[in-house]
C-alpha cells in the first residue's frame, strides 16, 4: 500500500495553477492507449484506507423488497437474514442450530419449540410467542408467499405457555420450517389484511435479528446497524452496507482498493485476474445455485407468450439443442459445471444425474428428429422451422443486462438453436424490469427468459418447490403447473424415511427434467472475494462465504489491523 | 429548370469534389471516409462475421491478437476483427438511415415553413424549437428503453430526433431565396408553388442540405454508439457502439484486452471526425461568405 506522503511527490502537487495546455497534456495521457487501465489502478493507489467497522459488501444487482412475505431476490433475502430472526437458522457447517427457538422437538405431526426469553423487537416491544403464532398462522391458513411451500400440511399453530410453540402438520415432516421462515413482529402486521400483506413494502422493517435496519437508495445502497440488545454474541462489525456495482471492473477494483470488503459475485472472466492480486482471497466454492433457461407456459388469459411454448416437443428440441459444456466453458470461463437436474450435486443422493439415452444436452440430430417428427418439418428461406399454418418457430429470450454471464449464455443458445431451426430474438433489461416483466401473472409477455435460483435452506425441498402450481404467483417463474408434480412433493415433504424419500427427489427432478420447462444449464461455482486488509476470519462454506443460507460469517468475521 | 438542375449535375459534384481535395481538411476526411467505407464494404465480404463461431473452450476467450485471430477474440471467443469489419457496416448503416430520415423531415420542414411564411412557419418553427431544446439523448434512451433493442427502431429513434437543425438552417436560406426576383417571376408565369418550390428553390438549398446531412451523420453515428454502448443496442447486429457495451460489462477493461475496446473506440473516433471534416470543408465551399478563406 502506499502510504499519504508518496503522493505529495507527484509532479501535479508542484503545479497549483492548471493552465489549458497541462490540462490537455493531463488528459491525453489519461485517455493515451494504455490509459484506461493503469488509470483505474492509479486512482485506486490513491485512495486513502479508512479503516470501518462497516461490513462493506458490493454486489450486482438491487433488493427487491423488504417483505419477507414475498421477497424473491436472493439479495432480498440476504438483507432480511440479518434483521428477522427465525426459529432456528443454520450454522457455518450448514446445520440446524438454535435461533429465536433454544430447542426444536419433531414427533408424529407435530413440531415443539421451545422458545428464547428476553428478546425485544428493534423498536423495544417485548417479543413473545404472540408474534411466532402469528407469522406461522398468517402463512399456514392462507397458504401465504414464498414460504408457503413449507407449510403445505399445516393444520394449527398454539402456544400451550409462553415458552413453548406447537406446530401441528396433516403429516411428518420431513423438513423443519423453523429454519426458513422469518418471524414477524405482531404489533406491525397484525391489523393488514392478507392482500395488504401481499403488497406492504414494508419500508422500515422492525425485526429482533443482529442488525436493525438503517438506510436505503434504490438501486444503489443498504445499509443496517448493529442491535445491541441482541440475544446472542454481539457481532464486531457495527453495521454492514450492501453497495451496487453494474460494471464488473468497477466491483474488481472497488474490492482490490478496500472500497469493498467482500463481494458474493465475482464475474468468471474478472476471476482468475483477481486470484493473482495479493490484496485479495478469491474463493470458488460449490454452491446449491444454478443459472437457467426458463419458458413460459403460463396458461392465463393475457399472457402474450408464444403459445408454441406450451409444446413439450418443441421444449425438448430446445433442450437438445442446448451445448451445456459450451456454456460452461465459454460463458463461464470453465468456473462452473455442465448442469441438468434442478437439484446441484451439493445435496448429495438427492441429486439426479441423467445418464445415457435420458441425457437432454448437445445433440442436435436428435433435436431435428423430434422437430421433423412434431410436425414442424417446413422451413422458411432463412433455414427457421415453421407450424402447418406457416408460423415461424421464433420465440424472444430475455435476461439482464448487467448479468454477463446470462447474456453470454442466451446469445449461445442463440447460436445452437438456430442450428437446429428455431430462431431466438434477444433482449437484454434491466434487473428490475426482468424480475417484473417475468413474475407479471397477468400478463406475461415474454417467451423465454436466463436467471438463475440460489436455495434457500440445505434441503431439496426449496429448488423443489419452485415449480410448484402453489408457487405460482410465489417463486415459480415460469408458471408451470402439473398436478403429479406436486403430488410427489407433498409426498416427500412427508416422507421420514431417507431411502425412501430420495426415490420420491428422484422421480420428481426426472419428470421435470423431461418437461424441459426449465433448461437448467450450469451448476454455479460460487466465485468470491475479500480484500486481506478489511476483515479477517471469513469462513469458506459450500454455497458461499455470504450470499448463503447461512448469515454466521457476518456476525463472526474479526476486524482486521 | 434545366437550368436550375445544373447545380447537382455529376459536373457540379465534380467541382466540389476537387475544391474538397484543394482543401486540407477536407483532403483528410475523404481520405478517412474512403478507408472507413472500404472496411465496412469491402472487408465484411472476404472477412465474414459469424457470431455463431465461438470458441472451444475456457482458454479461447478474450485472448490477445493472434495468427488465427489478428486482433484477438471477445468474451465468446470470437474474432474480433471481423467483428470490428462487420461492426463498421452496421454502425455507417444506423448513421447512414438515420440521416436519410432526418434530412427528409428536416429540409422539408424547412423548405415548406421558409417558402409559405406566416402561421404555416410559426407553427412548424414551434415544433422545430420544442425538438431542438428537447434533450435528445435521455429521450433516445427513453424511447429506446420502450420500443425495444431493434435496429430499426434504433434507426428512427435517432432519425426523427436529429432535424431540428437541419429544419433551421434550411428555413433560413429558403426565407432568403423567397424574396429573390424569380419567385414573383416564376408566379406570374403561372407556377405553382410546389412547383417553384421544386425547381427553384430546393436545387438552391441542395448545397446546405448536403452540407449539412455530411455533419449530421457523424451525430448520428455517434448517438448510435452511445445508445448501444449503455446497452440499448440491437444484441443480434453488433455496431461499434455494442462492441464497446459488450467488452465493458465482461470486463475487458480490467482485464486490459485492449484489443476488444481499442478499435470499434477508435472507428467512431475516425469515422466522426471524417464526415465532421468533409461536412465542414463542404460548408465552406458553398457558404460564399467563407470563400476565399481557403
Amino acid at each position: 500500500m502506499v502510504s499519504i506522503e508518496s503522493s505529495s511527490n507527484q509532479p501535479e502537487a508542484q503545479h497549483p495553477v492548471f493552465n489549458r495546455r497541462t490540462f490537455l497534456q493531463a488528459a491525453l495521457a489519461t485517455t493515451a492507449v494504455v490509459g484506461v487501465g493503469s488509470f483505474l489502478t492509479a486512482c485506486g493507489v490513491k485512495t486513502q484506507k479508512v479503516v470501518s467497522k462497516l461490513i462493506r459488501v458490493g454486489w450486482k444487482a438491487d433488493m427487491d423488497t423488504f417483505n419477507p412475505f414475498t421477497t424473491v431476490t436472493t439479495e432480498g433475502v440476504e438483507i432480511q437474514s440479518m434483521i428477522y430472526d427465525k426459529l432456528l437458522d443454520y450454522g457455518l457447517d450448514l446445520q440446524s442450530e438454535p435461533s429465536l427457538a433454544t430447542k426444536s422437538v419433531s414427533a408424529g405431526n407435530t413440531i415443539t419449540y421451545t422458545i428464547r426469553d428476553g428478546v425485544t423487537w428493534h423498536d423495544g416491544t417485548p417479543f413473545s410467542v404472540k408474534d411466532i403464532v402469528y407469522t406461522y398462522e398468517t402463512i399456514g391458513k392462507n397458504q401465504l408467499g414464498i414460504n408457503a411451500q413449507f407449510l403445505a400440511d399445516y393444520v394449527s399453530v398454539s402456544a400451550p405457555d409462553d415458552k413453548t410453540v406447537v406446530l401441528t402438520f396433516t403429516r411428518p415432516q420431513a423438513f423443519d420450517p423453523g429454519l426458513v421462515i422469518p418471524i414477524v413482529p405482531a404489533h406491525i402486521w397484525s391489523t393488514k389484511s392478507t392482500d395488504e400483506i401481499s403488497k406492504f413494502d414494508n419500508l422500515a422493517p422492525i425485526g429482533t435479528g443482529p442488525f436493525a435496519f438503517g438506510t436505503r437508495k434504490q438501486g444503489q445502497i443498504v445499509t443496517v446497524t448493529r442491535n445491541d440488545k441482541w440475544w446472542g454474541t454481539a457481532p464486531e462489525a457495527s453495521g454492514i452496507s450492501w453497495a451496487i456495482y453494474s460494471n464488473d471492473d468497477l466491483l474488481a477494483q472497488a474490492l482490490k482498493n478496500g472500497e469493498v470488503d467482500i463481494t458474493p459475485n465475482v464475474p468468471p472472466t474478472v476471476f482468475d485476474g483477481l486470484k493473482k492480486d495479493s490484496a485479495v482471497t478469491a474463493v470458488e466454492l460449490d454452491s446449491f445455485s444454478f443459472h437457467h433457461i426458463g419458458m413460459n407456459v403460463s396458461k392465463v388469459k393475457g399472457s402474450t407468450g408464444n403459445p408454441l411454448m406450451h409444446d413439450r416437443a418443441i421444449r425438448q428440441a430446445l433442450g437438445y439443442a442446448l451445448d451445456r459444456n459450451q456454456i460452461v466453458q465459454i460463458a463461464y470461463a470453465g468456473h462452473a459445471l455442465p448442469a441438468g437436474s434442478i437439484l446441484t450435486p451439493n445435496f448429495g443422493d438427492y441429486y439426479y444425474e441423467p445418464k445415457g439415452d435420458a441425457v437432454i444436452d448437445n445433440n442436435p440430430a436428435k433435436a431435428n428428429a423430434i422437430l421433423d417428427a412434431a410436425g414442424y418439418s417446413a422451413k422458411g428461406s432463412d433455414g427457421i422451422r415453421k407450424t402447418k399454418d406457416g408460423k415461424s418457430l421464433s420465440f424472444r429470450v430475455i435476461c439482464t443486462a448487467t448479468t454477463s454471464v446470462d447474456v453470454r449464455t442466451a446469445q449461445l443458445f442463440q447460436a445452437t438453436a438456430e442450428k437446429v431451426g428455431i430462431k431466438l430474438t434477444l433482449t437484454t433489461v434491466d434487473s428490475d424490469t426482468m424480475a417484473s416483466a417475468v413474475y407479471n401473472l397477468e400478463n406475461p409477455d415474454w417467451d423465454i427468459f436466463v436467471w438463475g435460483w440460489d436455495s434457500g435452506v440445505n434441503d431439496p425441498s426449496y429448488l423443489l418447490g419452485v415449480p410448484l402450481t402453489s408457487q405460482i404467483g410465489g417463486n415459480n417463474d415460469v408458471f408451470y403447473s402439473n398436478p403429479v408434480y406436486d403430488d410427489l412433493f407433498t409426498k416427500q415433504s412427508a416422507e421420514l424415511d431417507h431411502t425412501k424419500r430420495v426415490a420420491i427427489v428422484q422421480e420428481m427432478q426426472k419428470l421435470f427434467y423431461e418437461d424441459c420447462v426449465y433448461l437448467v444449464a450450469v451448476y454455479l461455482k460460487k466465485l468470491q472475494a475479500y480484500n486481506n486488509s478489511g476483515w479477517t476470519g471469513w469462513t469458506n462454506v459450500a454455497g458461499g462465504i455470504i450470499f448463503n443460507f447461512t448469515r454466521d460469517n457476518y456476525l463472526k468475521v474479526k476486524a482486521g489491523k | 429548370m434545366s437550368r436550375k438542375d445544373a447545380t447537382l449535375t455529376t459536373h457540379g459534384f465534380k467541382y466540389f469534389l476537387r475544391k474538397l481535395w484543394r482543401d486540407p481538411m477536407g483532403r483528410w476526411g475523404l481520405l478517412i471516409l474512403l478507408i472507413t467505407s472500404f472496411v465496412a464494404v469491402i472487408c465484411p465480404i472476404f472477412f465474414p462475421f459469424d457470431p455463431s463461431k465461438v470458441g472451444v473452450d475456457a482458454s479461447s476467450i478474450l485472448t490477445g491478437p493472434s495468427q488465427t485471430h489478428w486482433l484477438g477474440s471477445d468474451e465468446l471467443g470470437r474474432d474480433v476483427l471481423r467483428q470490428f469489419f462487420s461492426g463498421a457496416r452496421i454502425s455507417l448503416f444506423v448513421g447512414i438511415m438515420a440521416t436519410i430520415i432526418s434530412t427528409i423531415v428536416g429540409s422539408g420542414i424547412g423548405v415548406f415553413a421558409g417558402y409559405y411564411m406566416g402561421r404555416l412557419d410559426g407553427f412548424l418553427m414551434r415544433i422545430t424549437d420544442f425538438f431542438l431544446v428537447v434533450p435528445a439523448l435521455p429521450l433516445m434512451i427513453a424511447l429506446g428503453a420502450i420500443f425495444g433493442q431493434n435496429i430499426t427502431v434504433i434507426i428512427m429513434v435517432i432519425g426523427f430526433l436529429s432535424w431540428p437543425r437541419t429544419a433551421r438552417i434550411v428555413r433560413s436560406q429558403t426565407l432568403s431565396l423567397r424574396q429573390r426576383q424569380f419567385v414573383p417571376r416564376a408566379k406570374s408565369l403561372g407556377s405553382t408553388n410546389l412547383r417553384i418550390i421544386r425547381t427553384h428553390i430546393t436545387p438552391h438549398v441542395m448545397p446546405l442540405i448536403v452540407a449539412n446531412t455530411i455533419l449530421v451523420v457523424a451525430g448520428c453515428i455517434l448517438s448510435e454508439a452511445t445508445l448501444s454502448f449503455i446497452g440499448l443496442g440491437d444484441p443480434d447486429r453488433i455496431s461499434w457502439g455494442t462492441m464497446l457495451h459488450f467488452s465493458f460489462v465482461s470486463g475487458a477493461i480490467g482485464r486490459g484486452a485492449w484489443w476488444y475496446f481499442l478499435p470499434p473506440g477508435f472507428g467512431i473516433l475516425f469515422i466522426v471526425l471524417g464526415f465532421t471534416l468533409v461536412g465542414h470543408s463542404f460548408e465552406k465551399i458553398t457558404n460564399p461568405r467563407h470563400r476565399g478563406e481557403s
